[in-house]
């Protein structure tokens, strides 16, 4: 038997090399080479993998903070467990669960059997009945929805093909240490000319293998194929680690359709750092429809690379930031071929003394006759104390194209309440009326339950009582 | 990369300024130390460190020629008025650069080199415009200085005119500064029309009192490589600020604009129209920011740029920013940019209209809206024809 | 086109880029396989250095958000980079490396 190989990263380790079965695996807390090994070898990943982690983790170490963006001073990396394995998370009981995340549920409809998981007190959702039966009817359509890890083992040559190639580690300092740690997300590839009827979500946004705080995520739709994947959930999502930092990578062939919908309610604790970029061939459509509500800091701006001819891009995002909160987001149209186009539609909400940023940009390269772009993105600023930044970018390097870019920020209507309460409605009812149809955009493209939750969410929002 | 590429000493300094008041040395000396410390502004697009302005030369000084002036109004050469110990120069001379200081600011404060200063007296509303010409002669440096002060109630126009004799290869280290005192308005023309291989920096900075009033209204045709950025404060409660800013590169051109309007009194409105015509393979970065601070209640600022590219190869970079601290205000911006539509184009040319006057007709119909705007019909004129003349094919 | 002599040839080395600035614009020189090549220093993405990133073959990294390009050709061959990179003549003449660039047209108005 070969000899033991040194983990001491691993707090306990009972098991030989390639068993994966070990009863608790946390890493210790920080990062260093050790750790990216450990999680690694857990994994049972072949060598490529590994080598592909390490050098991540040279990167990671390599790359400064950010000096734009939100404030990132209040991370503490050597705080963080990078790899908790995921039936092992630590859980509470139902009473230590707070009693404002127990109210929530309850006023957005939360089903019973998912509460519990969470609020950090269940690991699994407990019906596998149900999952299976969706993957069943999948696979018949040759769909593969996976779990990333899964993915990387029961079909290496695909994940290859494809990894990193649209998100480099060297692109930011978090993509680089997600690119190192990275454990859990979705694996979803689509055949040729095949569309998948219904959303894929992430099991239903409670598989604990898909969510994670390094989740990785790969989509593949080939030619002529569709599909619309939905993750996240409107309900608070109590972790125990601050920081979230996912990477998310799409590639869409030619002919395809692609839309990726998140609503995303961190608690207020979360760092919510994601990199999320699409690449669109000839023909191809791909959308993002994005709402971040929640955490401390988000920052994400989702990007369609418009590579081939004809190309769509279509991102349609919301932002809701209470005290204490600051969502930096936004999106990235990049035009690189003729008669492509884009639309970015952004709706900001800063309320409580909440800090919005909307940061786009479109770019328009030399050959791309024919583009077009149009981005709105619109902030309401509630109260005092609030704030409103937006920092858009055009780069025109093509003069047969046409860029349109409106922006606005102003406070509730004043002429909007009065009518409305002149109508019997209580101020509460009119300013929650007044921001549905400032939402209204983006709530009318959620699959229905979402719809249901995100306009239960805001009436919370704007009692306050919500996290 | 930011570096500092000073080799001044004091010593020279002391001797270039030999001949001016103690306040000035010293002002010039704690300038020069501060350009030591300043990292020079990185800007990604507009490779600073390769242009002739950051040169740490004492600069020579340019001529400046000046029009009529009227019964209210003092417009005089700026190494006179320091020598006669005009009133206002040592109370506002680069005060308005404190803030957001650079290197190459301190190093223009440091060494500037004449100028002008203007000064209209309380309540004068002067009946017709103040004209200077700035002009660059024999040299490779230059570093002018312009000083606008009206006092309470004061109106006037400006127009100022940068250019210089043909083949000047120059680099410009400038600065204007406006000070608008409660009710004052001032209409500040200037036509920037360097020669065609001059590198000109040339910021601009304003301060506005109580219910004053200032139109910048810019055209910008000139210099090989053009960076400006213009920063208004609009202190004083009802205070508005405006800008009209037209520019035209072409050929090899290389502009980089930015235009900041920074609310803190209540009730302030800032409105900012900038049109922009690229042809060849001219390249304009132009920024804009109204920046609305905590407590300037009921600001309103608004901008609107456009830009219209008449080539393949210009380059234009738009990033029209808002940054809102205070929520009781109105903010947006719009911002576009596109070709001349070639269905214009064909319907010109079907009725006989040659290629170049159907694109000279083109731009006059983008600036229109602009040019409607300026109240002086002579700068109108002007500006449009400095724009129909640059058109080619 | 004019030539500027940006350095010695001795001075280029395999996986070592140079940086220099040939009529006013930063350009990298890079040796692969034996031959000098230069491109454009500043990449296409977001204005890095290239001269500061990483050489593999004939393959530069640009060492701010990991693009790649293709020494030879300027062109992009990976993400986030999207956009070639001039490339400029190379001469070697003399033991001195001559690097092309474009010159300015004669440009004066009135």
């Amino acid at each position: 038997m070969s000899q033991r190989p040194d983990i001491t990263g691993v707090e306990e380790y009972q098991y030989g090399f390639h068993d994966r079965d070990i009863s608790v695996f946390r890493t210790e807390k920080g990062l260093t080479r050790k750790v990216v090994e450990a999680i690694s070898a857990m994994k049972g990943e072949p060598a490529w993998m590994r080598d592909f982690r390490l050098h991540s983790l040279e990167v990671y170490e390599q790359k400064p903070m950010p000096t734009w963006g939100g404030d990132l001073s209040g991370l503490n990396f050597d705080e963080i467990t990078y790899y908790v394995r995921p039936t092992d998370e630590k859980g509470r009981t139902w009473d230590e669960v707070p009693q404002e995340i127990k109210d929530t549920f309850e006023k957005l409809g939360i089903p019973e059997a998912e509460r519990k998981f969470l609020a950090g007190v269940s690991a699994q959702y407990d019906s596998e009945v149900v999952y299976h039966n969706i993957r069943a009817d999948l696979e018949a359509m040759g769909i593969v929805f996976l779990d990333t890890d899964s993915a990387l083992k029961e079909y290496p040559d695909l994940f290859r093909e494809y990894f990193g190639t649209v998100v480099p580690p060297e692109d930011n300092k978090f993509a680089a240490l997600n690119s190192a740690v990275w454990s859990g997300g979705s694996f979803i590839y689509v055949p040729k000319g095949v569309e998948a009827k219904v959303p894929l979500q992430a099991y239903f946004r409670i598989n604990a293998s898909q969510m994670g705080q390094f989740e990785r995520t790969l989509i593949i739709v080939d030619e002529e194929a569709m599909v619309h994947y939905v993750e996240g959930c409107t309900a608070p999502i109590y972790t125990e680690s601050s920081l979230h930092s996912a990477v998310v990578e799409i590639v869409v062939k030619k002919g395809g359709r692609c839309r990726y919908t998140t609503i995303q309610n961190w608690a207020p604790n979360v760092f919510n750092l994601v990199t999320k970029r699409a690449v669109a061939h000839e023909r191809a459509t791909m959308e993002w429809i994005d709402g971040n509500i929640g955490s401390q800091l988000t920052m994400k701006y989702p990007s369609v690379y418009m590579v081939g001819e004809g190309a769509h891009a279509h991102v349609l995002s919301i932002a809701v930031a209470g005290k204490g909160q600051h969502q930096d987001a936004g999106a990235k149209a990049m035009h690189l071929a003729p008669n492509t186009t884009s639309t970015i539609i952004s709706k900001s909400i800063s309320r409580g003394g909440g800090k919005t940023t909307y940061r786009g940009l479109v770019h328009f390269g030399k050959n791309v006759k024919g583009s077009k772009a149009k981005v709105n993105c619109d902030t309401l600023i509630f109260d005092d104390g609030s704030q409103a930044d937006t920092v858009p970018t055009n780069e025109v390097l093509d003069n047969r194209v046409t860029m349109e870019h409106e922006a606005t920020v102003s406070r509730v209507s004043e002429e909007q309440l009065f009518y409305l309460r002149s109508r019997g409605l209580t101020e509460e009812e009119a300013t929650r009326m007044i921001v549905m149809g400032f939402i209204e955009p983006f709530t009318k493209e959620l699959p229905m339950e979402y719809a249901v939750e995100m306009n239960r969410l805001i009436k919370l929002e704007m009692v306050g009582s919500v996290g | 990369m930011a570096h500092t590429l000073v080799d001044l000493t004091p010593e020279q300094i002391a001797a270039f300024a030999a001949n001016e008041p103690s306040w000035l040395q010293e002002r010039r000396l704690g300038a020069l130390g501060a350009a030591h410390d300043l990292p020079l502004a990185h800007r990604k697009q507009t490779p600073l460190e390769a242009a002739g302005f950051t040169l740490p030369a004492l600069p020579q000084t340019a001529s400046v020629t000046v029009g009529d002036v009227h019964d209210g109004a003092e417009v005089m050469e700026l190494t006179q008025a320091i020598a006669e110990g005009t009133a206002d120069l040592e109370r506002h001379l680069g005060r308005l650069f404190s803030e957001g200081q650079d290197h190459l600011h301190a190093l223009h404060l440091a060494t500037f080199a004449g100028g002008v200063l203007c000064r209209v007296k309380r309540g004068r509303e002067l009946a017709s415009p103040l004209q200077v010409s700035i002009g660059l002669q024999g040299g490779s440096l230059f570093a002018p200085h312009v000083l606008v002060v009206l006092e309470e109630g004061a109106r006037a126009d400006l127009i100022v005119e940068l250019q210089g004799e043909a083949g000047s290869e120059a680099a410009v280290r400038g600065a204007v500064e406006i000070v608008l005192g409660d009710g004052a308005a001032l209409n500040y023309t200037e036509f920037q029309r360097l020669p065609g291989r001059v590198q000109a920096y040339w910021p601009r900075r304003a301060e506005l009192g109580r219910d004053a009033r200032l139109q910048w209204i810019l055209a910008d045709v000139g210099a090989r490589l053009a960076v400006s950025d213009t920063r208004t404060y609009l202190r004083g409660a009802g205070s508005e600020a405006r800008v009209l800013a037209s520019f035209f590169g072409g050929r090899r051109q290389h502009f980089e604009f930015s235009h900041v309007m920074v609310h803190e009194g209540a009730h302030s409105t800032s409105d900012i129209e900038a049109r922009g015509v690229l042809q060849g393979k001219a390249r304009a970065i132009y920024s804009a920011n109204s920046v609305i601070r905590k407590n300037a209640k009921n600001a309103s600022g608004w901008q609107h740029e456009h830009t219209l590219m008449l080539s393949e190869e210009a380059r234009a970079d738009l990033i029209p920013e808002l940054e809102i601290s205070e929520w009781e205000v109105s903010a947006g911006h719009a911002a576009s940019a596109g070709p001349v539509d070639p269905m214009q184009i064909y319907y010109m040319e079907s009725r006989g209209i040659t290629p170049v006057e159907s694109r000279r007709l083109i731009v006059a119909g983008f600036l229109a809206s602009l040019l409607a705007d300026i109240p002086l019909r002579d700068v109108r004129e002007q500006i449009a024809d400095i724009f129909l003349e640059k058109v080619e094919l | 086109m004019e030539f500027a002599l940006v350095a010695k040839d001795e001075e280029v080395q395999e996986g070592r880029p140079l940086r220099r600035v040939a009529g006013g614009v930063p350009v990298a020189l890079f040796r692969v396989d034996g031959q000098v090549y230069c491109i454009d220093d500043t990449c296409s993405h977001a204005y890095a250095s290239l001269s500061e990133g990483k050489v593999h073959g004939r393959i530069v990294t640009c060492p701010l958000h990991g693009g790649q390009f293709d020494i030879p050709t300027g062109r992009p061959v990976h993400l986030p980079v999207v956009e070639a990179v001039t490339v400029h003549p190379v001469r070697v003449e003399a033991g001195n490396i001559l690097v092309g660039y474009e010159a300015d047209e004669d440009e004066d108005y009135d």
